[in-house]
């Protein structure tokens, strides 16, 4: 049985800089099976400014935890399509910005495991 | 991952206009965090997440078990058929991939390990997210798991000295590699996290099961264990054993 705990909510650092969660609220004696990260950001742009889906985890320089993760939101994304088999797109990633509006959503996941779906029994 | 050992999480962020893209910045947002956890005390598999830009078409990985190697470009762009060529891959000098061609690469990929070959997603010109395309891939898979259903990390490929990438015939100048690689866990860094955590080190109840010596071969029965099957099975709550035992298999193996 598995349980899910959603640990903290904090705001963008609009100039750059870091964001750090407190893990310590994680009762002791348990396995972290994965972390997840859910952005929800807002924006402007010119009429014209688009961009992909793809590219909107770049926002994310780096993911660290410890000394056991050291990894940008891209590379993350997509070594995590290679682990899923398939990019999980809630119906929000997919939505590029297009051209024509002032404003945008940006809406996007990123996901670090620990347990392996692909290995059944192995190491949960 | 035990709780315990879960500290230091955090996101270095970018410049709000870090896509370059015209005026395009972030005005405002959120980023929640959730935690998946399950009730266990005993000391899992370790797994380090990372990357290397070797700036070399001849790479050297150092010893571990690789559960995951993509290879990408640091500027983060498509890799593509003239970029890489051909591709050989050994594990402590046994061939894992001998002479592979790119196109050769990504049929196998999205054969062995795609899981949705629908194009799922049209708009706005992304690609289909589930297939890699020969056109041109955002990741070219090095070492995967299959999605049989039989995965399992004693099946993976181990390397006791070095794993070994080269690229040839290709335009590849800024590669980087991104891994996932378990974590070796002597007998004594085992009993450590155990105490860490406030787990048992040893237990009664788990049979090991058996395990390859090598990248290629099956563990002979009552054979000294190897690193790779003390790195695999050292970390389980079961009876720490010197000898693979013949007979016993987890579920999937």
């Amino acid at each position: 049985m598995h349980y899910f705990q959603n640990l903290e909510t904090k705001n963008a650092p609009l100039g750059g800089g870091t964001v750090q969660f407190d893990t310590s609220v994680i009762p002791q004696q348990t396995r972290v099976r994965s972390l997840q990260f859910n952005f929800d950001l807002t924006g402007t742009k010119a009429n014209a400014d688009t961009l992909t889906a793809d590219q909107f985890a770049k926002f994310v320089q780096t993911v660290k935890l410890g000394n056991m993760v050291s990894i940008s939101g891209m590379d993350l994304q997509k070594l995590m399509w290679q682990v899923d088999g398939h990019v999980v797109e809630d119906g929000n990633i997919g939505n590029s910005i297009g051209a024509g509006a002032g404003t945008f959503a940006m809406k996007f996941n990123l996901f670090l495991p620990f347990r392996d779906v692909r290995q059944p029994a192995s190491d949960d | 991952m035990p709780s315990e050992l879960c500290r230091g999480l955090e996101l270095s962020i970018a410049n709000p206009d870090v896509w370059g893209v015209g005026s395009l910045k972030v005005t405002a947002g959120t980023i929640r965090c959730l935690v998946e956890r399950i009730h266990e005390t005993n000391v899992p598999q370790l797994a380090r997440i990372g990357t290397l830009d070797p700036n070399t078409q001849n790479i050297k990985l150092d010893s571990g078990c690789y559960k995951d190697i993509i290879l990408v470009k640091q500027d983060g762009s498509n890799i593509t058929a003239a970029d890489i060529g051909v591709v050989d891959v050994l594990v402590d000098g046994q061939y894992l991939m001998q002479q592979m061609r790119f196109d050769q690469i990504v049929t196998n990929w999205n054969r062995t390990c795609c899981r949705n070959s629908a194009p799922s997603v049209t708009a706005g010109g992304i690609p289909p997210r589930a297939e890699l395309q020969q056109s041109g891939v955002p990741f070219l898979p090095i070492v995967w798991h299959d999605n049989s259903g039989k995965s399992n990390i004693s099946k993976q490929p181990y390397a006791e000295s070095s794993l070994v990438i080269n690229i040839t015939s290709g335009s590849l100048t800024n590669a980087r590699i991104v891994f996932w690689k378990a974590v070796e866990k002597d007998k004594e860094s085992l009993k450590t996290i155990a105490a860490t955590i406030g787990a048992p080190a040893t237990a009664t109840t788990y049979e090991p099961a058996t395990a390859s010596k090598t990248p290629t071969h099956a563990a002979d029965p009552g054979a000294p264990m190897s690193k790779k099957v003390k790195l695999l099975y050292g970390f389980l709550p079961g009876k720490w054993r010197e000898r693979a035992t013949p007979g016993n298999k987890l579920a999937g193996t």
